[in-house]
């Protein structure tokens, strides 16, 4: 009998550890840039840029009790607006970095409905579509530029979206001086969808 | 790609039938580096090879012109240095190599032939899905006592198929196509040692 329960905890434990590491993000360096995530559409749940030539990371950790990292993405009814925001840091000297994307009127109120946006680049005018570069709080004018969602995918059994794309854009801030992201590359798996 | 196989495949067939005239092994050091346009930054890396071959010399008649096929272990690579980190690069294939050797000296043999490489292990994440499996080059080298117990050699492995086929994106992140490039160049030296050696005592 004990026997036959150290065995049933043994097969739990393999399951945990098992799970616990295939929800590790996947940094795959970039071959041309090892600074860098390479670009991936797997859901490697990592994104990379430099901001004014330093480099950002965001990595995000899944997990059953907690989850560090995961993308916002938040829809904001009355104003038809969806935001998504990657929670990252600088890299040296460490601090806590977060790049965010605002759009108007894309029609899309659920992740499901996301992979509309397959393929699609879209244009940061600093009015309709707009980026920041959270640099503190000071930093509020819009940043302009581009984003590419090159690859959305939706798995209806798991209700999980993959979105890989890239990025890069420009904010000339008063209080901030210049802030430049160029090189932006993301590859995340997401559940979560903040309906406002 | 296919072309050279089956230039090594009627290269490997052709010397089924003839009289064996040497195997041996061999291990030596190597300076590999990548010819490029894409990465910066970079620099050579020093590394080791260990293998072994086959001569074969087609008819009896052929004293001095021989067939060689070669299979070894080699690490090439590279180093970058990007501001003030420096990232390593290595990648470990195992080789297949057909040669021509003609014996200009009795010291002294010329090799040319072809190199075919199969990448079977990096030390980067998923490197075996970022990099091509397959490396094809030319080499030549020189050949040195190679009728003795021990000789010795020098090589060069020219790579001519692209390590790298990625995207191409800017700054702002557009696709611009894709990159081929990153190609395989290796300097060879090292030490040869004849365990079989049918030449020798014929002539002895």
């Amino acid at each position: 009998m004990i026997k036959k329960y150290l065995s049933g905890i043994k097969l739990l434990l393999i399951g945990i550890c098992f799970s616990a590491s295939s929800c590790e993000p996947i940094y795959i360096p970039d071959p041309i840039d090892p600074r860098l995530p390479k670009y991936t559409e797997d859901g490697n749940n990592v994104a990379g840029a430099f901001i004014n030539d330093e480099l950002w990371k965001s990595e995000y950790f899944p997990g059953w009790f907690s989850t560090s990292g995961e993308p916002m993405i938040q829809y904001f009814s009355s104003r038809d607006s969806l935001s998504i925001t990657f929670f990252g840091a600088i890299d040296e000297p460490y601090y806590y970095e977060d790049i965010s994307f605002g759009f108007r009127g894309l029609g899309v109120t659920s992740l499901a409905e996301l992979v509309k946006l397959n393929e699609t680049k879209i244009e940061l005018d600093g009015i309709n579509s707009t980026a920041n570069a959270y640099r503190s709080s000071d930093c509020v004018a819009p940043g302009s530029g581009q984003l590419y969602f090159r690859s959305m995918t939706f798995n209806t059994e798991t209700g999980h979206l993959t979105l890989s794309g890239t990025f890069g854009f420009n904010q000339d801030d008063p209080a901030c001086g210049k802030i430049s992201v160029t090189y932006g590359r993301f590859d995340f798996t997401v559940s979560d969808f903040i309906p406002m | 790609m296919k072309k050279s196989l089956l230039l090594m495949v009627i290269l490997f067939t052709g010397t089924c039938s003839p009289m064996l005239a040497q195997v041996y092994v061999f291990s030596g050091i190597h300076q590999s580096y990548v010819r490029n346009e894409v990465v910066v930054g970079e620099s050579p890396i020093y590394s080791w090879h260990v293998g072994g071959g086959v001569n074969l010399y087609p008819t009896l008649d052929w004293k001095k012109t021989s067939i060689n096929a070669e299979a070894a272990f080699i690490e090439k690579g590279y180093d970058q240095h990007l501001g003030n980190q420096q990232f390593e690069f290595r990648f470990r294939y195992i080789t297949g190599q057909a040669t021509i050797s003609y014996e200009a000296l009795p010291f002294l043999s010329l090799k040319g032939g072809v190199n075919l490489a199969l990448l079977f292990d990096t030390n980067k994440e998923k490197g075996t899905s970022t990099y091509q499996l397959f490396d094809f080059g030319l080499v030549g080298g020189l050949g040195f006592l190679e009728n003795k117990r021990f000789g010795f050699y020098t090589r060069v492995v020219y790579g001519l198929s692209p390590m790298l086929k990625y995207y191409n994106i800017d700054a702002m992140g557009n696709f611009n196509g894709h990159i081929h490039d990153l190609k395989n160049t290796c300097f060879m030296v090292g030490l040869r040692i004849n365990i079989y050696d049918k030449k020798i005592s014929l002539r002895n």
